[in-house]
């Protein structure tokens, strides 16, 4: 190689490399979905929309679809006329109807599959256009992307096209009979494993979800789409299960049973073995156990309470326990009463063991498939045949009692005060499930400390926006001022979400005021819904459960850049309480 | 009395060993297994949302060869490959079968 003066690099390559430094649109755009090409849009709306999204949050450009300032100076041109929101509507109706017929026609079998014939698809002129400026002006780095007005209105245009083509996606057949798309989507979700509905979009990429709430507060990313969510593939697995059956009215009830009523403090233990390998003592881990209820009494005592609670409504959809209520074994018990009787059970679990390690793990379980179902079988399930399979969740964060909460709980005969003592309980691969069941229910559980501790789970639990969160705890009294009723007032607040918290009766009198000392509330449960507020449900003496009455109302939610959903949004509501 | 818990106990394990032998593999034997290990995956959950989505396009005409081996794929359970195949040979699924899966889709209701 010849020796010489090394080259000077002129302004235009400094330029260029630092450009390369930082990185393009055309680089996200590529690992997204590679090769992408501008005369090649994507025929199918949740990977075009996972593409712009992804720009989108990487760069921020989103903030400018509001004009959200004025001042002395002239206020920057809004980037969308006034009949924006008509246009995207139009555009997204026009897809969808073009992807439904071209799977209409070209796909079935002994034609073509799914994913081959949607590259037939007659993409609206909009959609194509918007897609080849964003891949004509992709050359520009990540940074000053945001400031290319061009640049941003297509990749908006983009995200709102997609979001109006993909109407009711994952939630059962809202498209309406013979809605090839709605087909199409689950097809996809279950080729990614129910973590995304894209089909060329890798789901280890970017991963787009249904959605049931805008966020009518502030400006981000989730404000600009009613139906796709963006869900960057972090560590949390979504998982999204969309049950078109059975059918839910407009009102449900919940049995709440705030077992167990009585908790002993020799119930936690310090656990010795485990804790021996781990340095020096300035933490310790714990256990709770207690003594298992005989099987005959636990039946009893839970068919006496279903049957109560049946004398006051007509029809129960869910039991629901918090966390650390059943044993495994009293699990399988309440399972077969809620299948015999037709009704969801959730709960959470004290013995549970992870399925990898076989180390034990807090976990809760829910039964939704005891619902009675639409079909001929309408009745029930017949313990005797079959038990569905229920859906198993892991607790992502460990519950710590320091000396605080020692004190509080009345504890420190058992677990030593002074030092910090974190919950056995395995953490190991964290997800959290979406079911959308009954038409119009979305829901999530989280167990304790998920729901204050919303690293890493928010992101995905925000951008979906369930319409219920449950959160089975192991908690003192759910009062207002306390830290279960902030959480779940930022989850009213943003994304919208309607959230019930749920303690044992046990804990829950365990816990001294801070202030007075005193123990013994009987403040079990709160609720929260953006529409109406907070509500702490308190256990009547003598009582040993209480059912509480859910409505359903509908608003309308907007985009931030103005769509409407046409009063699509469904907020289930606080509607009563009955003691049992 | 040991005695008669004993032949209780004797006469429970018949029952059921016999009835895996009558009824052949269904929910019932994956429920067994299932419970002596004590904890459950979320496996049989996962397979029946593979089912419905299957059940959904068979239904709708959708079903191409190709879809349809990237669904088999995706099931994770013998009970799950089972009913596959079960339905797409248009066989009618067991009863107990068919029970379980109208709940999660009513492209299975009869």
């Amino acid at each position: 190689m010849a020796k010489g003066r090394p080259k000077r690099t002129s302004m235009l390559d400094r330029t260029s490399e630092q450009k390369q430094r930082q990185g393009t649109v055309q680089e996200l755009i590529e690992f997204v979905l590679p090769g992408a090409r501008a005369d090649q849009c994507p025929a199918w709306p949740p990977d075009v929309f996972a593409v712009a999204a992804t720009v989108m949050k990487r760069n921020g450009a989103y903030v400018q679809c509001v004009v959200t300032g004025v001042g002395s100076s002239p206020a920057p041109e809004p980037l969308f006329e006034s009949g924006w929101p008509r246009q995207a509507t139009d555009v997204g109706e026009a897809w969808r109807k073009s992807v439904n017929e071209t799977l209409k026609t070209f796909a079935g079998a002994g034609k073509l599959s799914i994913g081959d014939a949607l590259k037939k698809t007659n993409i609206p002129g909009a959609v194509r256009d918007a897609w080849r400026i964003v891949c004509d002006l992709a050359s520009i780095s990540l940074e000053t992307s945001a400031r290319d007005r061009t640049l941003i209105r297509a990749l908006i245009q983009l995200s709102s096209y997609a979001d109006e083509a993909s109407y009711g996606i994952g939630l059962g057949k809202l498209g309406g009979a013979g809605d090839r798309f709605g087909s199409s989507a689950t097809l996809f979700l279950q080729v990614n494993g129910r973590r995304s509905f894209c089909h060329l979009v890798n789901h280890q990429k970017a991963r787009v979800l249904g959605k049931k709430h805008t966020p009518q507060q502030g400006l981000t990313l989730r404000s600009l789409t009613h139906h796709l969510s963006l869900c960057m593939p972090w560590e949390v697995e979504p998982q999204w299960y969309d049950l078109d059956a059975p059918r839910l009215d407009d009102v449900l009830n919940f049995l709440l049973l705030p077992w167990p009523l009585e908790i002993n403090a020799r119930d936690f233990q310090c656990v010795d073995d485990v804790a021996e390998g781990l340095g020096p003592r300035d933490h310790r881990l714990f256990k709770y156990e207690r003594p298992p209820i005989k099987a005959a009494e636990f039946r009893r005592r839970l068919s006496a309470a279903i049957d109560l609670a049946v004398t006051r409504v007509s029809q129960l959809h869910a039991v629901v326990l918090p966390e650390l209520a059943l044993t495994v074994e009293e699990w399988k018990l309440a399972e077969r009463i809620a299948i015999d009787r037709g009704v969801m059970l959730i709960s959470g679990l004290i013995d549970d063991v992870d399925d990898s390690s076989r180390l034990p793990v807090n976990s809760c379980r829910i039964q939704m498939m005891s619902l009675p179902s639409a079909g001929k079988h309408a009745s029930k399930l017949s313990t005797a045949h079959a038990r569905p399979p229920a859906y198993r969740q892991a607790k992502h964060h460990r519950w710590c009692l320091d000396r605080s909460q020692v004190l509080q709980y009345d504890l420190g005969g058992q677990l030593p005060a002074a030092l910090r003592c974190w919950e056995n309980s395995h953490i190991g691969r964290r997800g959290i499930f979406f079911a959308h069941l009954g038409g119009w229910l979305t829901f999530s559980v989280l167990i304790c400390e998920d729901l204050a501790r919303q690293d890493p789970i928010a992101d995905v639990l925000r951008s979906v926006g369930p319409n219920l969160v449950m959160a089975l705890l192991m908690d003192g009294p759910q009062l207002a001022a306390r830290w279960p009723a902030r959480y779940a007032s930022v989850l009213a607040d943003d994304p919208g979400t309607s959230v019930l918290t749920l303690t044992s009766l046990g804990m829950c009198r365990r816990s001294k005021d801070s202030g007075t000392g005193k123990a013994g509330s009987r403040t079990i449960a709160l609720w929260k819904d953006k529409l109406y507020g907070t509500r702490e449900i308190e256990l009547a003496q003598g009582s040993v459960g209480c059912v509480l009455s859910l409505g359903r109302e509908r608003r309308e939610e907007f985009t931030a850049d103005g769509r409407g959903d046409g009063k699509n949004t469904e907020v289930p509501v606080f509607s009563g309480v009955f003691q049992l | 009395m040991a005695e008669v818990t004993g032949r209780i106990r004797k006469f429970l394990f018949f029952q059921e060993f016999f009835s895996s032998r009558l009824y052949g593999i269904g929910v019932l034997d994956f429920q067994r297994n299932w419970s002596t290990i004590r904890f459950m995956s979320n496996e049989q959950f996962d397979d029946m949302a593979v089912l419905s989505t299957f059940a959904r396009l068979r239904d709708e005409g959708l079903l191409n060869a190709s879809d349809l081996e990237a669904l088999r794929e995706q099931l994770k359970t013998s009970w799950g490959r089972k009913v596959f195949n079960a339905l797409r040979n248009n066989t009618a699924p067991k009863p107990e079968d068919q029970r379980l899966l109208e709940r999660f889709s009513t492209a299975f209701a009869a």
